[in-house]
């Protein structure tokens, strides 16, 4: 057989995970970088222990204290370092853990199709329906409070739309005429949906667990700010909770840890848009 | 080389060596509630498939062509009717691995986030080669349909290749299985003019040297003419005339092969010359009633062709068609009379 | 620049028949986002007259449908466009025009039809009353435009959404549509590729007929020469940016004078001949921003002689017919 040379007309570019400028995104990315090394090395970033109480309270910042000191004395930079740990931990569990229930319970329900799908969307639309605030109000109230079951609480709260969108894109590839391929080959159904659609399905998947990264920050510090979180943590939202009463007269207490916030949501929603649209996730289906 | 040894085309197949759908139907329902329907992509269709020969299934978009790709090859179950391999009923995607598809979009037939090495080497192995001679085994197929040197093409993706490409490795997967029948769902219309005539000379190639049966899918009469050894012609889900190319072509029986023919284009003949045919294809949910051609029949006769549904008649030797003014026999004997008239 | 004179004249046509479309010397560049800047269309002259059927063939990638859009003001902007040349459509000059008068000339005398009908009807809202809407202010009744296209011409039909009619309905309500503004031009990209043989030969003979009956301009893109071949008056044929053969269709499909249009008619399956056994053509279109030194078929072409390092003109080879080759008598 006689071999001849052929090109593709046009050689797709390789494509790079971040779109290239973005100077948004790059920002975005150091923002995070910057609050996870701050969280990593707490101890040796923050300048105090961020549970000392001593009598200079409610001081405005100055030299001693970066950013003052709240109620008891404690120092609210040391404690913004810290609860960076908390803040980011919860935010990472949240958006692991809801895309590795989405990417299961969507990757079944949209592989399988029909009955399965019904049911399973049905549920994923009643934990949908119900506000996360209620979910966690629940957990909290039936078992207790502490990091691991705020984090849960989230993670409930967030997977349904997770699954929903892998089971979109599951929908979608599995009528794939490479499903179809992988059909004829014998390959059994769970090597279909791990192997061979996963990696196609799985962008969009990311591009939501990043945008649930920010929400369950978001969330957990909601969470706190109501006291349905650990007491325990030093996170932001418990020290929001905290300035709750001196709003008006220390704004160092409120103001930082509100940035703080802020900042983490805003850049983890600017990470999952640029992830969206830089081409790696493909078709979106929703 | 390290292929595995196949069948030569030395021995030829005995007869009952086939692929049969038997009366095969397939009915699909679509919509829900007040907006159910139901879509009858084929009617009771038998269909046979030999080693070494390449039937080609030619209609329209809407004919159920395809779907009788997919029931051929297992990833259809059919709603009524059997498909047999050697006579003995069979089901599931492959048919117990007798059969494999090439599909009409190369680029979608090949999984975008995997290597040509990866998609043929899982290829390979679930087709039973041992993991160390995976590499040689998917080299020598790459090479077998025309992709050389293989090792080049082993670490790209499928969008890093041309279309033509695309095809060939999709062809080569297909191979790695050593199918006894393969179907090819319009394997080239999404190529260019030049081509296609790479990929078909290779689906012949595959024909002679493994024996491999083709059922080729297709809405293009000129690449029929030029490869098939039968013919059947699909329209809403029935088989309205079929027989060996030569029959069909030679003198063509059913008023809608007739049609097809004088649409095809072609750089030989005049568009002037060709009688065209009325209206607009009906669709499958509801089908005219009697012959479901009628509509748009340049000869119905009223109201024989309107009330009663024709049987497939015997022309001459395999070459029958469905129709009651085919031929010279113009019995309706089996023809069932429809009461109800529901012209679309 | 060659001169316009020498351009497609069909054998039939007469000199004093207006030019409706004249294209001189056209080169369109575009600079996608993050790629280099590429020229897919390139020293382009065209011209298609009132009451004649242009074929435009070319495989993917040969710049045909950039050529159609850059005539009908219709590049996408994403694509960073740059039109240099002269584009008269009825004796207006698009290129110097300003943008305002240039999107007057191209809405009032200039239709086009896409490959998918679905891009040209919006499914909310009736056929009739879509017609309807470029039809009246022109002084068209729809009732006379659905009869010109074969479409039935009840009340009942007209009544009906795009979703209710089958794909070559659609597209003749398209065409309809096309028609409704009484244009000098009508450009169709692959109008039938969508559809099933019968029916693509209903449309294209709708298009042929109405060329002549209304004296419309028609260029008719695709990919089928042999569909070209059947419906057109001239053919202009496209390889890597460059019409490289034009003239009288039955001229050109009788004795090609380019190796690259003998070569796809080579590749071609014929109902008719059934013993021709089609050629594939070696090699591959070259890549826009890697095109070969000389003639851009030079590497695939059979013919080749020393004298193809040097680029061709397009070169008068017979009346009305030019071709980009230097060994055309040797074909």
């Amino acid at each position: 057989m006689t071999v001849l040379q052929e090109r593709p007309a046009v050689l797709a570019r390789r494509r790079s995970w971040l779109p290239r400028s973005a100077p948004l995104t790059v920002v975005a990315v150091g923002c995070v970088v910057l609050f996870a090394l701050a969280g990593l090395l707490a101890p040796i970033v923050a300048t105090h222990n961020p549970f000392a109480v001593s009598p200079q309270i409610l001081q405005s910042p100055s030299g001693a204290h970066l950013l003052g000191t709240d109620e008891l004395g404690k120092d609210i930079f040391s404690q913004l370092v810290h609860g960076a740990r908390a803040s980011l931990t919860i935010g990472l569990a949240a958006g692991l853990g809801s895309l590795l229930i989405g990417l299961v319970v969507g990757g079944i329900a949209g592989y399988a199709g029909g009955a399965v799908d019904s049911a399973l969307m049905r549920v994923a639309e009643v934990f949908q329906i119900l506000p996360a605030m209620i979910v966690a109000l629940v957990i909290v109230a039936v078992i207790g409070r502490g990091t691991g079951l705020t984090a849960l609480a989230v993670i409930v709260a967030l997977w349904p739309q997770a699954a929903r969108i892998v089971r979109g894109q599951y929908l979608q590839l599995r009528g794939a005429e490479f499903v179809d391929a992988a059909r004829l080959a014998r390959t059994p159904a769970w090597r279909i949906i791990a192997v061979e659609i996963f990696p196609v399905a799985f962008p969009p998947a990311g591009v939501q667990a990043a945008l649930d990264v920010g929400r369950g920050m978001l969330l957990e510090s909601s969470l706190s700010f109501l006291g349905l979180g650990d007491p325990n943590s030093a996170s932001w939202g418990a020290v929001l909770r905290r300035a709750q009463p001196y709003l008006s007269e220390a704004w160092w207490f409120s103001v930082p840890a509100g940035l703080c916030v802020v900042l983490m949501v805003l850049s983890f929603n600017i990470i999952g848009d640029a992830l969206g649209s830089s081409g790696t996730a493909g078709r979106r289906s929703l | 080389m390290t292929t595995t040894p196949r069948p030569t085309p030395q021995d030829p197949p005995p007869a009952r060596e086939t692929l049969a759908l038997d009366g095969v139907s397939v009915l699909f329902r679509t919509g829900s509630g007040r907006r159910r329907q139901q879509v009858t992509a084929a009617d009771e269709v038998d269909l046979t498939l030999r080693p070494g020969t390449i039937t080609a299934l030619v209609g329209e978009s809407g004919s159920g062509k395809s779907t009788l790709g997919r029931v051929a090859c297992g990833l259809q179950p059919p709603s009524a009717g059997t498909v047999r391999l050697d006579g003995a009923p069979v089901s599931g995607p492959g048919l117990g691995g007798a059969v494999q598809m090439i599909f009409q979009n190369p680029a979608a037939s090949l999984n975008p986030k995997m290597t040509v090495g990866r998609i043929l080497g899982h290829a390979a192995r679930q087709a039973g080669t041992g993991r160390a001679l995976v590499r040689d085994v998917v080299s020598a197929a790459l090479t077998e349909v025309g992709i050389d040197p293989p090792d080049r093409y082993l670490d790209r993706h499928p969008h890093e290749l041309s279309g033509g490409q695309q095809q060939r490795v999709a062809i080569a997967r297909a191979l790695l299985h050593r199918p006894r029948f393969l179907v090819a769902d319009e394997p080239t219309s999404a190529l260019d003019v030049s081509v296609r005539v790479q990929i078909i000379d290779l689906l012949r190639d595959v024909q002679a040297r493994h024996g491999t049966g083709i059922l080729f899918i297709t809405h293009d009469l000129s690449v029929v003419r030029a490869i098939a050894d039968r013919v059947a012609v699909v329209y809403l889900g029935r088989i309205v005339e079929s027989g060996t190319a030569g029959e069909v072509f030679g003198s063509p029986s059913h008023p809608y092969t007739k049609a097809l023919l004088g649409s095809t284009p072609s750089l030989t003949a005049a568009a002037e010359d060709a009688e065209l045919l009325r209206g607009e294809p009906a669709n499958a949910v509801e089908r005219p009633t009697g012959c479901h051609f009628h509509p748009r029949c340049p000869i119905a006769e009223q109201p024989r062709c309107a009330d009663h549904d024709p049987a497939p008649i015997v022309l001459d030797g395999t070459h029958t068609a469905r129709c009651h003014l085919a031929g010279p026999s113009l019995a309706v004997a089996d023809s069932n009379p429809v009461e109800a008239r529901r012209t679309s | 620049m060659n001169a316009v004179d020498g351009g497609a004249v069909t054998a039939s046509a007469s000199v004093s028949v207006p030019a409706v479309v004249e294209v001189e010397g056209l080169r369109v560049t575009i600079s996608p986002r993050g790629g280099r800047p590429v020229a897919p269309v390139q020293d382009v002259d065209l011209r298609i007259r009132r009451g004649e059927v242009v074929g435009l063939v070319g495989e993917s990638g040969s710049g045909k449908t950039m050529l159609a859009r850059a005539v009908a003001g219709l590049l996408a902007p994403g694509l960073r466009p740059r039109v240099e040349g002269r584009i008269h459509v009825l004796d207006r000059e698009l290129g110097s025009a300003s943008a305002a008068e240039r999107r007057a000339t191209l809405r009032t005398d200039l239709s086009y039809v896409f490959q998918d009908p679905n891009a040209h009807l919006n499914p909310t809202t009736r056929i009739g009353d879509q017609v309807a809407e470029v039809a009246v202010p022109n002084g068209n009744r729809v009732e006379d435009l659905f009869r010109s296209v074969g479409l039935p011409t009840t009340e009942e039909f007209a009544r009906r959404y795009p979703h209710q009619l089958s794909g070559g309905m659609k597209q003749r309500v398209v065409i309809a549509c096309a028609l409704a503004k009484d244009p000098g031009v009508i450009i169709a990209d692959e109008p039938t590729t969508a559809l099933d043989v019968t029916i693509q030969a209903q449309v294209l003979r709708l298009l042929r007929d109405l060329a002549t009956t209304r004296e419309v301009g028609i260029l008719l893109v695709s990919h089928d020469l042999a569909a070209i071949g059947q419906f057109c008056d001239s053919v202009a044929v496209m390889y890597a940016g460059r019409i490289v053969e034009e003239g009288p269709t039955s001229a050109i499909l009788r004795t090609p004078r380019h190796p690259y249009t003998k070569a796809l008619m080579g590749a071609l399956f014929d109902i008719h001949t059934p013993e021709h056994r089609p050629v594939a053509i070696p090699g591959s279109v070259p890549a826009l921003d890697d095109p070969p030194d000389g003639c851009r078929f030079g590497p695939r072409c059979g013919y080749r002689t020393e004298h193809c390092d040097d680029e061709p003109e397009l070169i008068d080879v017979g009346p009305g017919r030019r071709s980009r080759c230097w060994n055309w008598e040797r074909l």
